[in-house]
């Protein structure tokens, strides 16, 4: 944390310092970029670069209580909404790849899986991409980023209290969604 | 350097994008925190509006209210009042979430506090001239009526008010407020401590409607409400404790064996 407060002191003062935060995060945020949205990977580069550029105007707002990766994901997350709106298209499907599926089944489950993890890939993104946003994106926050509730908190600027609340309901969405496409039957129960 | 890192540097360089001042920043937050502030001041003047407006009800004659008591507490309160709190409080929620963490807390928490900290400034509002300001704004620029005066014009009811046109020894004649002369008897009434039987003086009476503009007074109390009386006369160091008590006593007593 202190370490993203030093890069952001130093970019402040060089543009050229800002390279070390890009250099960082564009792995990761372009992950999450594609995991909770259907763009490819040539838009989310695009929608980086939106972000990027933005945080690089922001850097005097960022609060050094918070981590930074809290901050730029919360930036990601705004610019992935605002594309969504502006295109008032539905999500058809997102870009969950076959680990980040098996991974969640499992996770919302807590079992493990028979189940083709290509087959298991397509069927957890069609069903992800059904829910409600606000429930996709906690449950590939907290299942496939491994984020704890306050840093999704951070990122959707939510009470810890409601993300507990909304990982809970998506979830239990999610795995009555699991349900009906009969892929339940995979499970194995140790 | 990747692909992406070069192209944000050139962007950055192309565009002459440079990071906004923190003072930018500051002001920015200092304003949305002065709108909190702002609308939690507004829901502390009209908390002290409404709690005023609810004292000042006539409370003792709610169970004998045309419609009854739920009646008379849905006309009691002011909705404007209240309906002004609810979005100072949303506007203070609303602007709270912005500040930088504002959205840590829930809508529970906050509103309690809301709540809380809106109470203790209309409680030290309550002393102050805003109440009766606010009552004034009220009537004479949003023309909407003070609430205590109305039941008292429902003679059927058993109320009147009005001042004393002439005063006779068992019989007054009274003025009403909506300029309807009346012919109060007033031989076995009980009359409060404080009431002065002469002309031009505001009285209330209970009793029952005996006929065409005629009507039989049980009590006489004075025009302003018991609790405005009281404040008068404490401001001019008179203890009117004793009397004051002694009319609710007998008002209170008078209702229960309607």
């Amino acid at each position: 944390m202190q370490e993203d407060a030093l890069l952001v002191a130093k970019a402040i003062k060089n543009p050229n310092a800002y390279s070390e935060i890009v250099a960082k995060y564009e792995k990761p945020l372009l992950r999450y970029v594609l995991r909770i949205s259907n763009v490819s990977k040539e838009e989310g580069e695009d929608i980086l670069q939106e972000v990027f550029l933005k945080a690089y105007q922001n850097l005097n707002d960022y609060d050094a209580s918070l981590k930074f990766s809290s901050w730029i994901y919360r930036i990601t997350h705004n610019e992935v909404i605002s594309k969504w709106r502006k295109r008032k298209a539905r999500v058809e499907a997102i870009g969950i790849d076959e680990a980040d599926a098996t991974h969640l089944f499992q996770s919302t489950f807590d079992v493990e899986s028979e189940m083709d993890s290509k087959i298991l890939a397509k069927e957890v993104n069609r069903i992800l991409a059904k829910l409600p946003e606000k429930y996709r994106e906690v449950l590939v926050l907290r299942f496939i980023e491994d984020k704890d509730y306050e840093t999704i908190g951070d990122i959707l600027r939510k009470p810890a209290g409601s993300v507990a609340t909304l990982i809970a309901r998506g979830k239990k969405q999610f795995q009555t969604e699991i349900q009906k496409a009969n892929l339940s039957k995979f499970l194995i129960h140790e | 350097m990747s692909k992406l890192t070069k192209s944000i540097l050139a962007a950055i360089e192309q565009k002459k994008i440079t990071p906004r001042a923190k003072a930018w920043f500051q002001t920015k937050n200092a304003l949305v925190w002065g709108l909190v502030v702002l609308a939690i001041i507004l829901a502390g003047v009209l908390f002290a509006a409404l709690i005023r407006e609810l004292l000042e009800a006539e409370w003792n004659i709610a169970a004998r209210y045309p419609g009854g008591s739920f009646r008379f507490i849905r006309e009691a309160i002011s909705f404007i009042w209240l309906g002004g709190i609810l979005s100072a409080f949303a506007v203070s929620y609303v602007f709270f979430r912005q500040t930088k963490h504002g959205y840590r807390y829930g809508v529970f928490a906050v509103g309690g506090v809301l709540l809380v900290t809106s109470l203790v400034l209309a409680s030290s509002l309550m002393p102050t001239n805003i109440p009766e300001g606010m009552r004034d704004f009220r009537e004479k620029q949003l023309g909407i009526p003070a609430f205590d005066e109305n039941p008292w014009l429902d003679p059927d009811a058993g109320f009147l008010i009005g001042d004393i046109q002439e005063s006779q020894a068992t019989l007054l004649i009274l003025n009403t407020f909506d300029n309807t002369i009346w012919r109060v008897g007033i031989g076995d009434a009980d009359i409060a401590p404080m009431v002065k039987l002469q002309v031009g003086e505001e009285i209330r009476a209970l009793g029952k409607k005996t006929g065409d503009n005629a009507f039989e007074a049980e009590m006489i109390i004075p025009g302003k409400p018991i609790h405005m009386m009281h404040m008068m006369m404490f401001s001019q160091g008179d203890d009117s404790t004793n009397s004051e008590r002694n009319l609710n006593s007998s008002a209170y007593q008078l209702m229960q064996a309607r």
